[in-house]
């Protein structure tokens, strides 16, 4: 009886030492918004199928969300976005040049302007896939406040039949670090 | 020079300590060993009872020097009562002239240069990483803890225990002295089998071909365990070869306890158990004698040896065999694409552009795959002429039996333990070709001699280059030699006087953790190292962060639980979910604290997904398979109408459907097409990374120039937060503010 008492007391004591690893868990502690608190609507950055884009959008974009991804934008297409402050951002878009709009238009300059300040000035001399990013003077931002970005083309398709003015197929646009 | 004397004197106590205990079984078991043949044979044996006994006191943490005293002492002065000391069994029969010259030359010269480097300050990358890292872990800790962050602490450590009774007293180099002296106990071993089965002058060509190997000679004077583990299987198919002879039942007992501690020394060595009882069940069964009491005596001295190893993992890891099996034992601690990950990585070294490469990689270059054996045995094949004689069909079995765990790593040294088989086959298959075999001994010493080795090996090969006298005897400080030799000392130094104690360091590569008391976390070796490396790259891979939203829109109801599956098959993919928010109405749901989560797989990290971090995300870890899962319980029914997964772009196969169950607990879909969104990009991915790393306990980054995000981390060291405090051969150690 002692002899087999042993083993089974070791055995017991060795599962009992058993790490007990749960696989269900209570939500854990929950990491507060870093940058900026209680953003609201406006963001730092726009993809335009997002839900808020209307909230972003000052002029010359389209309320029309084509094929769940882009919007053609006008002219002077123009965004607003709440940035923090002193921070190092880069201005992002990703926009394509349409090739029907292309031949009619031939090569297009675009100037970017943050707040009014122009950023750059970019010829486009082809049609395509495009991407613009640069960083932006930080002190040209608005802490906490509403800052404006705009594309400004210098020309753009105007259809013929409906006099619809085609500028640029955007995909998303803002501020990234 | 005091310090050349505890180097000195850890080794030797432990070896003396050893063949103490070694006498002591071989002597109850009546084993008939001659002179020559017994230092060798009791040197293994006892060593596999010290690593038991280290074990034990390790498990109860009394790892002190003094305690390591008092057993030794008290171990030899019970040997020295039963007169263990003396030398039994009849002389060796000698050599032959010419061969007692050319064994005498080829081990004074090879060994010397191994014995040196041994002795001199340790330098070799696993040695000085893990294998005495975990050892100086250990006699710090004074024994085990449960290790979750590296892997290799999973591994059996047999050998390395050995090393930890030495270090004890001599530190680093008396571990490697200790392998050194299975590197001298194997050829011993060799020569005394062959002689006793009427082949010496092949049993010392085979030895001298095994010992004047490169790889063998580094390895063996290194604080690794290739060698130790070769020299553990060829006594115990030494003693079972005597046992076939002899019949002698207790032989048995070293026979057993040798299988298992082949196990206990390496995993890949577990094949020694089932060879053990294949080779005496096969004797006993077909000399129709009574084998089921041997074989279960094999068996449960086999298992003595390995249940301490397995019953640890079990504990600390619920899984036996970590960090292999994974999928067949789950655990926290090892993700299971590591795993695969790894083997793989395993099986095909960086480099190796062919399989057909391995030959003049593993015997010729060295380079690719970490050593090479010499360039005679590119001449292995002519081994396949010993299938004529008994012992050489024994050895061929044998040296492909114990071989076949190169197939899962085909690194140099992975044929260091299936060597000796090759190399006595190889002789004896010459035996008959007078001068040959003597010429094949001469060619490989010569060719393996560092002034000619250095000129037809790859620059970089693994290999001992040079004699280090000065070191050895420390007339040059380790400090000094190790500072100007070896970077992973350096960058060690450097972590132990920038990070506090109980500081861990997050790196991408293992460094000299033998040299701080310090842990480091490596990426790669273990589950929580995993994730803490997938934060950090969170805000340098474009498809890391959270920027796709998909969303499951369903008409209002009452749910208890709702569960994300994901139902695509066969993909490399790995599903993630960085954040699953619930929403009704508009408003999402608060994570409130009776909320239950769980995950399929990966259950263990499923708070990741619900933590509101844009840089952790829960992921499976796993290739895709349908019918992983996500599941939330809120605890009580609650109004539910949409459900967001917040997500990465790395896992283009992954393919979704919600489930929901009401209060009965019924599950039933609530819908197949999630709509996708873009997300922005959250700004300030670097500060929350830092933040996230320290809230994990990770304070000290170390980062090689050559690392994925080196140069983001120096240029943006201020976005990320992290102050650099001191750089060493290329390595930036930062703290994480």
């Amino acid at each position: 009886m002692r002899s087999s008492l042993l083993p089974t007391l070791a055995l017991c004591l060795a599962i009992c030492a058993c790490t007990s690893i749960p696989n269900i868990y209570a939500p854990p502690v929950q990491r507060k918004p870093f940058e900026i608190h209680d953003t609201g609507p406006v963001r730092h950055f726009l993809a335009m199928n997002d839900p808020a884009a209307a909230a972003h959008l000052v002029a010359d974009v389209s309320q029309t969300l084509e094929a769940g991804s882009w919007r053609w934008t006008g002219q002077r297409p123009t965004f607003r976005f709440r940035l923090p402050a002193g921070k190092k951002l880069r201005f992002v878009m990703d926009f394509t040049i349409a090739e029907m709009t292309f031949q009619k238009t031939g090569p297009v300059t675009i100037t970017f302007l943050v707040n009014g300040r122009q950023l750059d000035r970019v010829r486009y001399d082809s049609h395509g896939e495009k991407h613009f990013e640069k960083p932006v003077d930080p002190d040209w931002i608005r802490g906490g406040e509403e800052n404006r970005a705009t594309a400004e083309l210098d020309k753009i398709w105007v259809a013929p039949d409906d006099g619809a003015k085609l500028g640029l197929i955007l995909t998303r646009v803002g501020f990234l670090d | 020079m005091p310090q050349a004397f505890y180097v000195l004197f850890g080794a030797a106590f432990t070896v003396a300590v050893s063949v103490a205990l070694g006498r002591l079984i071989l002597r109850h078991a009546g084993a008939p060993l001659d002179r020559m043949e017994e230092p060798a044979v009791a040197f293994v044996t006892g060593s596999a009872c010290l690593s038991a006994i280290v074990f034990a006191l390790a498990a109860v943490r009394v790892v002190y020097k003094g305690v390591f005293l008092a057993v030794g002492v008290a171990i030899l002065l019970a040997a020295w009562r039963r007169r263990l000391h003396r030398r039994i069994g009849a002389p060796a029969v000698p050599l032959p002239r010419f061969w007692r010259v050319l064994c005498w030359l080829v081990f004074a010269v090879f060994g010397s240069l191994c014995f040196l480097h041994a002795m001199a300050p340790e330098m070799s990358p696993d040695g000085s990483a893990y294998h005495l890292g975990l050892v100086s872990r250990y006699y710090r800790e004074h024994g085990f803890r449960i290790i979750t962050t590296n892997m290799y602490a999973n591994l059996s450590q047999g050998v390395e225990l050995l090393f930890l009774f030495a270090y004890a007293f001599g530190r680093h180099s008396s571990a490697a002295l200790v392998h050194f002296a299975f590197l001298a106990a194997l050829p011993v071993a060799m020569m005394g089998y062959a002689r006793r089965f009427g082949f010496p002058v092949a049993g010392a060509a085979g030895a001298l071909l095994v010992f004047a190997s490169p790889v063998v000679g580094i390895d063996g004077s290194s604080a690794y365990n290739d060698v130790a583990v070769s020299a553990i299987l060829f006594v115990l198919y030494y003693l079972l070869q005597i046992w076939d002879r002899s019949r002698l039942p207790g032989l048995l007992v070293p026979i057993g306890l040798l299988a298992g501690f082949a196990y206990a020394a390496k995993y890949t060595a577990f094949l020694a158990v089932p060879y053990a009882l294949g080779f005496v069940g096969w004797k006993l069964i077909r000399g129709r004698q009574r084998w089921f009491g041997p074989l279960v005596r094999v068996a449960l001295l086999a298992g003595l040896m390995m249940a301490p190893w397995m019953t640890k993992n079990w504990i600390a890891l619920r899984n036996p065999v970590s960090p292999f099996f994974n999928q067949t034992f789950p655990n926290p601690f090892v993700h299971v694409s590591f795993e695969q990950e790894y083997g793989q990585h395993m099986r095909n070294y960086p480099g190796l552009k062919s399989r057909w490469e391995i030959p003049l990689e593993v015997t010729t270059r060295g380079n690719v795959l970490c050593g090479l054996l010499g360039p005679v045995f590119l001449l292995s094949p002519v081994a396949l002429l010993a299938l004529r004689f008994p012992h050489g069909r024994r050895l061929l079995l044998a040296g492909l039996f114990f071989g076949i765990t190169y197939l899962a790593n085909i690194g140099t040294r992975f044929l260091i333990p299936p060597l000796p088989y090759l190399a006595l086959a190889m002789a004896l298959s010459l035996s008959n070709a007078r001068g040959m075999t003597g010429l094949l001994v001469l060619v490989h010493a010569i060719s393996a001699w560092p002034p000619v080795l250095s000129r037809y090996c790859d620059q970089y090969a693994w290999r001992l280059d040079r004699y280090f006298m000065r070191q050895a005897l420390r007339l040059e400080t380790e400090d000094g030699f190790l500072q100007r030799r070896w970077p992973p000392y350096a960058v060690a130094r450097m972590i132990e006087k920038h990070v506090a104690p109980g500081g861990k360091v997050l790196t991408y590569n293992q460094t000299g953790e033998a040299y701080t008391s310090r842990e480091v976390l490596v990426v790669y070796q273990a589950a929580s190292n995993g994730v803490l490396g997938e934060i950090l790259w969170m805000p340098l891979i474009a498809e890391y962060p959270p920027t796709r939203r998909l969303e499951f829109r369903f008409p209002a109801q009452e749910l208890r639980k709702v569960r994300a599956v994901q139902t695509a098959a066969g993909a490399p993919d790995h599903w993630s979910i960085a954040e699953f928010r619930v929403f009704d109405g508009g408003r999402e749901l608060p994570r409130e604290a009776g909320w239950r989560l769980t995950a399929q797989p990966n259950p263990w990290e499923v708070q990741l997904a619900f933590d509101n971090s844009p840089v952790t995300r829960w992921k499976c870890w796993h290739p895709l398979q349908a019918g992983m899962f996500v599941e939330v319980d809120f605890g009580a029914p609650a109004r539910v109408d949409r459900v967001a997964l917040d997500s990465s772009r790395d896992q283009y196969k992954t393919r979704l459907r919600l489930e929901g169950a009401d209060a009965s607990g019924a599950w039933r879909t609530l819908a197949t097409d999630p709509v996708e969104t873009e997300l922005a990009r959250p700004l300030g991915l670097r500060r929350a990374t830092a933040l996230e790393l320290k809230f994990r306990g990770a304070s000290y980054l170390l980062v090689h120039e050559s690392d994925f995000g080196a140069e983001d981390y120096r240029a943006r060291s201020e976005e990320w937060g992290f102050t650099e405090l001191g750089e060493s051969w290329g390595f930036r150690l930062y703290r994480i503010d």
